[in-house]
């Protein structure tokens, strides 16, 4: 019971009736637990985001490395017309992707345009590159990493065939 | 009461306070990650800007550069060599060997080995009519229409260099028959399985040639259209047949020379009952073995024999040269068929000169006469002294010259001795005062021996001038 003269205001500040400290505790713990999980998630997500795009665009580089390598082998296939003319060209691309290793699918498309499907599991990123290539470019999934493109060699001497280093 | 309120108020204030520090560990850590990220975003971009296509490129470009060297060699060979295979097989080797090492220091400064290497060569027959008369054979009594070739696997550089003097004229035909019944000169290609192509080459009013194309497999029809050049200040209009052009101009009718199977060569209407339909030089390089071509077409004049035309001699075809280039991440090995056709032409009948491609078609020689005004040009005189035989078709030749500048001094001298053929055979650069000057060894056989030799003397002064003294003499 408070005491005081009857009919005078208390100050707010010093009235604790109906305040319970351990619900104002776990009031406090609560809302502050809120916050931070929250902009953890937050961040967290901008993170996972950003590595997302970052593990995409350099996918896109290296399948524009790889299909400009197999475009200047086809070139200069082409502008050797004899059997007895061998390639050999080193790509050293990266061996991982923003900590993640990635794998390159060579596919055909109708007419003499191919696609290059670069992936990565984790995160799940599926990039395609087109190239054009006159010289018939040998379908087959290599992992990313140090990749040598013959012409002339190997089990079919007409066709360029991508292989790892 | 006891006064539980302060305490409980500071255990409040800590407790939060640990768990804001905790959570901004943790978003410290997540902001070091994303930095992370973005350095592997920085080093995609780097990646990005790398050129690795550029080796291909140079591997492309070598190809090309070998070709046009093996295919000067060849020409060289085939003009300077030519006595036999064996010697045409020797100075190629030679000079393949030479371009070799060349590639291969130009190479090595950007640590990229080459090697060049003669594989094998197709041995051929240069047939050449250089001195200037109707487009008849050797025999005693000449023939108009005879056959050059008989069956030659192929044929290149066919070239004519056509006169526009006893030209017969034929402006006013139009249709095939018109022309196939008439006198006018023609050039039959005859493949052994396909058609037979009709090159008609007549006069088309005044000082103007004109080539018309007759396809016949079966029934006989145009080829393209008709293509005229008016003759320049030599009255000659050079009809090149391999090149597909009549003098500068362009003429597809031409062009049906590339890919001919196994044909025959002939030269029709010539000379029709004593009256030449056509004269002036032609050549022309074919597939062939020389004895075959000697002993199934012809007759040719031995090449033994003086300045007769037309002659028959060993030549090369076309070579197959082994390249080999290595780079770090590039290996390039090949074989490259030469192909003389598409180079210029230096030597023989329809030849570009250094002079006139670097004058843009001005004179003949000179061209870098008086740099700035008001400089007189050097004088000078030469001539043969002396020809003594060493046995065995060479030659000492000496010859005294002088030179002298009116408005200054002379700076150097160069005299260059000439064939024929107008290829310069050597070139000297003798110290000023020390007239005479011998060229040793001179080889002269053959259809160079009693045509005439030209020395030529170049002066050049202190200011940039220069002068072009000639001198000709028929030797030995």
């Amino acid at each position: 019971m408070t005491r005081g003269i009857p009919g005078q205001f208390r100050p707010l500040h010093r009235d604790s009736r109906a305040v319970s400290t351990a619900l104002g505790y776990v009031l406090g713990l609560t809302i502050s637990a809120l916050l931070i999980s929250v902009m953890l998630y937050g961040v967290g997500g901008f993170v996972e985001d950003q590595r997302e795009q970052v593990v995409r665009e350099e996918l896109t580089v290296v399948g524009q490395q790889l299909a400009s390598d197999l475009t200047a082998t086809d070139r200069l296939a082409r502008g050797s017309p004899d059997d007895t003319t061998a390639i050999r060209i080193e790509s050293r691309l990266p061996a991982q992707i923003a900590n993640t290793g990635y794998s390159i699918a060579i596919e055909d498309d109708p007419g003499s345009a191919y696609r290059l499907v670069l992936r990565t599991e984790n995160p799940d990123v599926v990039v395609t590159v087109g190239f054009t290539a006159e010289t018939v470019v040998d379908e087959r999934t290599v992992s990313g990493g140090g990749l040598v493109i013959e012409y002339g060699t190997g089990a079919t001497p007409t066709d360029l065939e991508v292989s790892n280093a | 009461m006891a006064d539980v309120r302060g305490r409980m108020a500071d255990a409040r204030g800590r407790d939060r306070a640990q768990l804001f520090l905790v959570g901004a560990l943790a978003v410290a850590v997540l902001f070091v990650s994303l930095a992370l990220l973005l350095n592997t975003a920085i080093y995609t971009e780097n990646l990005a800007t790398r050129n690795t296509a550029s080796d291909a490129t140079h591997a492309h470009e070598l190809r090309e550069s070998t070709n046009a060297s093996v295919a000067g060699v060849v020409g060289y060979a085939n003009y300077r060599e030519n006595e036999s295979y064996d010697t045409l097989w020797t100075a190629v080797a030679t000079g393949v060997r030479d371009v070799s090492d060349g590639a291969a220091v130009h190479g090595a400064v950007r640590g990229r080995p080459v090697e060049v290497s003669l594989d094998s060569v197709e041995n051929g027959t240069r047939i050449t009519h250089d001195v200037e008369g109707p487009f008849v054979d050797a025999s005693a009594t000449p023939r108009g229409s005879w056959t050059v070739v008989d069956g030659a696997a192929g044929s290149r550089d066919i070239r004519l260099d056509v006169s526009t003097t006893n030209l017969a004229d034929g402006s006013g035909l139009t249709t095939v028959s018109d022309y196939r019944q008439s006198d006018l000169f023609h050039l039959d290609l005859a493949e052994s399985s396909g058609s037979t192509y009709e090159v008609f080459v007549y006069g088309d009013g005044a000082d103007t040639v004109s080539v018309r194309v007759i396809e016949d497999d079966g029934t006989p029809d145009f080829v393209g259209s008709t293509c005229s050049a008016t003759a320049g200040a030599d009255g000659h209009v050079l009809v090149s047949v391999s090149r597909a052009s009549v003098d500068d101009t362009a003429c597809p009718a031409l062009s049906f020379a590339e890919g001919l199977g196994q044909h025959d060569v002939e030269m029709q209407n010539a000379t029709v009952a004593g009256s030449t339909q056509i004269q002036g030089t032609y050549e022309l390089f074919v597939d062939q073995d020389v004895t075959t071509v000697e002993t199934t077409a012809g007759p040719y004049y031995d090449e033994t024999a003086t300045s007769q035309s037309p002659y028959a001699t060993p030549a090369v075809y076309t070579a197959d040269v082994a390249l080999d280039y290595r780079t770090a991440a590039l290996t390039y090995d090949t074989r490259v068929t030469v192909d003389p056709e598409a180079h210029p032409r230096r030597y023989g009948i329809g030849r570009q000169s250094w002079r006139l491609s670097l004058a843009g078609g001005g004179g003949g020689g000179g061209g870098g006469d008086g740099g700035g005004g008001g400089n007189a040009a050097p004088t000078g005189s030469v001539s043969i002294s002396d020809v003594t035989d060493e046995g065995g078709n060479r030659y000492d030749i000496e010859t005294s010259w002088s030179a002298s500048d009116t408005d200054g001094s002379v700076a150097s001298v160069e005299v260059i001795l000439r064939d024929p053929d107008g290829g310069a055979v050597e070139t000297k650069s003798p110290p000023l005062g020390s007239s005479p000057v011998t060229f040793q060894d001179v080889k002269i056989t053959g259809k160079n021996a009693g045509a005439p030799w030209t020395v030529e003397l170049v002066v050049y002064d202190d200011q940039g001038g220069s002068t072009t003294i000639t001198h000709t003499e028929d030797l030995p």
